[in-house]
């Protein structure tokens, strides 16, 4: 159980009757994406392991709601994820949801930042954990969850284009903290 | 650029820790009602000890583990109540009352600084630590002074660990309420700090290792009774609660009603006077003299379907009945709540 085995690709159709979802297939197709996504959200590693243990119960415990003709099951699934990450304060509370919406009239910074490969994964997650909650929840579940924006969006519940904008927003950010920052004219 | 990061990005690999899953689906089918839940803790077995004890020995050390575990029995051994009063408008600004905190002096040093706890309050709405950097009295915020937030777990004797909570003021450090045998018999709690984040220019973010130890009993909050719906501009508006810790005045709300359904569909609006959540939501809350409560923070969640919900946090000066309005449009809805 520790060592899931199976990747995304091997299982098309979780939750049909050639693949039933049960809790066992749920944790090794998900559990790696899950813990990448809470080691990205939170301040620590001992956060993450917390996280992603609780994200992962209440996926298995939810897994009697998760109906197939209602939506897919990434979005599903990483809808309890993002709640998890928000109850546990990884992700900015509602109060502050409004102001996410307004993240596609945020301009983008004009300051292009190089960066080369010349940093460690420790370097890297550090300046992940830098971050705003709010920059930090896109980037874990773009690149940690591996989701699309629309899904991203839907984990958030903001529009695509949000998702989109706040990511490169955050991305722009995370340039800056692990690049030498090059002004352009 | 961009595209190395990215690749960097979803390149990472973290292993998965020993147990991780086990621990979930373990969780999972045996306490399928539990919210919130943390790392499941095994604690060891004291069997043994217990029987090879001699029934004297088996006696003073109940009386230990008894007021180890259970701090209210060791504070009703020693008789001494440990209450006393920090800094007043420290305490006021983050809605507490000076009787009610547990004065505290326990202090840590690593990497150079020195973090110190004066005091600590416990209630069914939230636990509170107030800190002090380097020697600097704990004062009002104040983002030209302000030095760091102080990011650690705080665990009880249990070995339960307890979610750091939004608070206006980073020094007063605040945390869900007390929960589980700690709860009852009192907190004996660890705060384990292992990095202070800069909050202004002046500093700088420093790793180490500060462990801090305090003993917290939980008072009780209070829960008001709040009037019933009232319907204005097409929207019905629900208290749905409101809760009472020192002075902080927490309440939970609901709104429906066609413009509700209305601006689900909208695009994104900018917060100024014409769009819905100012207009329609946002919360004051003004006494009997008119003088304004101070609102530390509200907002809503709009799902695709059903009501708004939404809370707000505030801090009312004193006892008396205030009014909360709802938006900046004419003729918003009143509410009167009575804080004893």
């Amino acid at each position: 159980m520790e060592d899931p085995a199976i990747g995304i690709a091997d299982v098309p159709a979780l939750g049909t009757p050639q693949w039933p979802l049960t809790a066992e297939l749920l944790c090794r197709v998900y559990a790696n994406r899950v813990f990448k996504f809470a080691q990205l959200i939170s301040s620590s590693s001992g956060d993450a392991e917390d996280l992603a243990q609780n994200a992962l119960e209440r996926a298995i415990r939810g897994l009697k709601t998760y109906d197939a003709n209602k939506g897919d099951l990434e979005g599903w699934l990483w809808r309890i994820v993002a709640n998890a990450g928000r109850d546990a304060g990884r992700i900015a509370r509602r109060e502050r949801l409004m102001f996410e919406r307004l993240a596609e009239r945020w301009p983008v910074e004009q300051r292009v930042v190089e960066v080369s490969d010349g940093f460690t994964n420790d370097e890297l997650l550090d300046a992940v954990r830098a971050l705003s909650k709010r920059h930090r929840a896109v980037i874990a579940l773009r690149y940690g969850a591996d989701l699309d924006y629309r899904h991203v969006g839907m984990a958030l519940g903001i529009s695509e284009a949000a998702a989109l904008m706040t990511t490169r927003r955050a991305l722009s950010n995370l340039r800056t903290r692990l690049g030498k920052g090059v002004n352009l004219p | 650029m961009t595209e190395v990061l990215e690749r960097a990005l979803s390149e990472m690999e973290f292993e998965l820790p020993a147990g991780l899953v086990d621990r979930a689906l373990d969780a999972a089918e045996r306490e399928p009602a539990r919210k919130n839940a943390g790392r499941v803790i095994r604690l060891t077995s004291r069997t043994a000890l217990v029987r090879v004890a001699a029934l004297v020995i088996g006696v003073l050390l109940a009386n230990v583990a008894a007021a180890y575990f259970a701090p209210k029995y060791g504070q009703a051994l020693a008789d001494s109540p440990i209450v006393g009063g920090v800094a007043g408008p420290v305490l006021r600004f983050s809605g507490l009352d000076a009787s009610l905190i547990t004065r505290l002096d326990a202090s840590a040093t690593s990497s150079g600084h020195t973090i110190r706890l004066v005091g600590g309050f416990a209630d069914t709405e939230r636990t509170v630590l107030l800190l002090e950097f380097d020697g600097e009295p704990h004062g009002l915020p104040n983002k030209q002074r302000e030095c760091c937030y102080a990011d650690g777990s705080l665990t009880d004797q249990f070995g339960r660990e307890y979610h750091r909570v939004y608070s206006p003021d980073a020094l007063t450090a605040t945390f869900e309420p007390l929960a589980g045998p700690a709860r009852d018999l009192g907190a004996r709690l660890t705060f384990h700090v292992i990095e202070l984040k800069p909050l202004g220019r002046n500093f700088h973010a420093v790793q180490g290792d500060w462990t801090l130890r305090l003993t917290l009993l939980q008072h009780a909050g209070v829960v008001l009774p709040v009037p019933g719906p009232a319907t204005a501009n097409g929207i019905t508006y629900t208290l749905k609660s409101a809760r009472l810790s020192g002075t902080q005045l927490k309440i939970q709300f609901e709104l429906s009603g066609p413009p509700v359904d209305q601006q689900r569909g909208l695009p994104a609006q900018p917060m100024d006077n014409r769009s819905f959540a100012m207009g329609y939501v946002r919360p004051s809350l003004v006494d009997a003299q008119g003088n304004s409560a101070s609102v530390h923070e509200w907002g809503f969640s709009s799902p695709k379907q059903g009501a708004l919900s939404g809370g707000m946090t505030a801090i009312v000066p004193g006892s008396g009945r205030y009014t909360l309005r709802f938006g900046t449009a004419p003729d918003g809805p009143t509410f009167q709540i009575d804080v004893p």
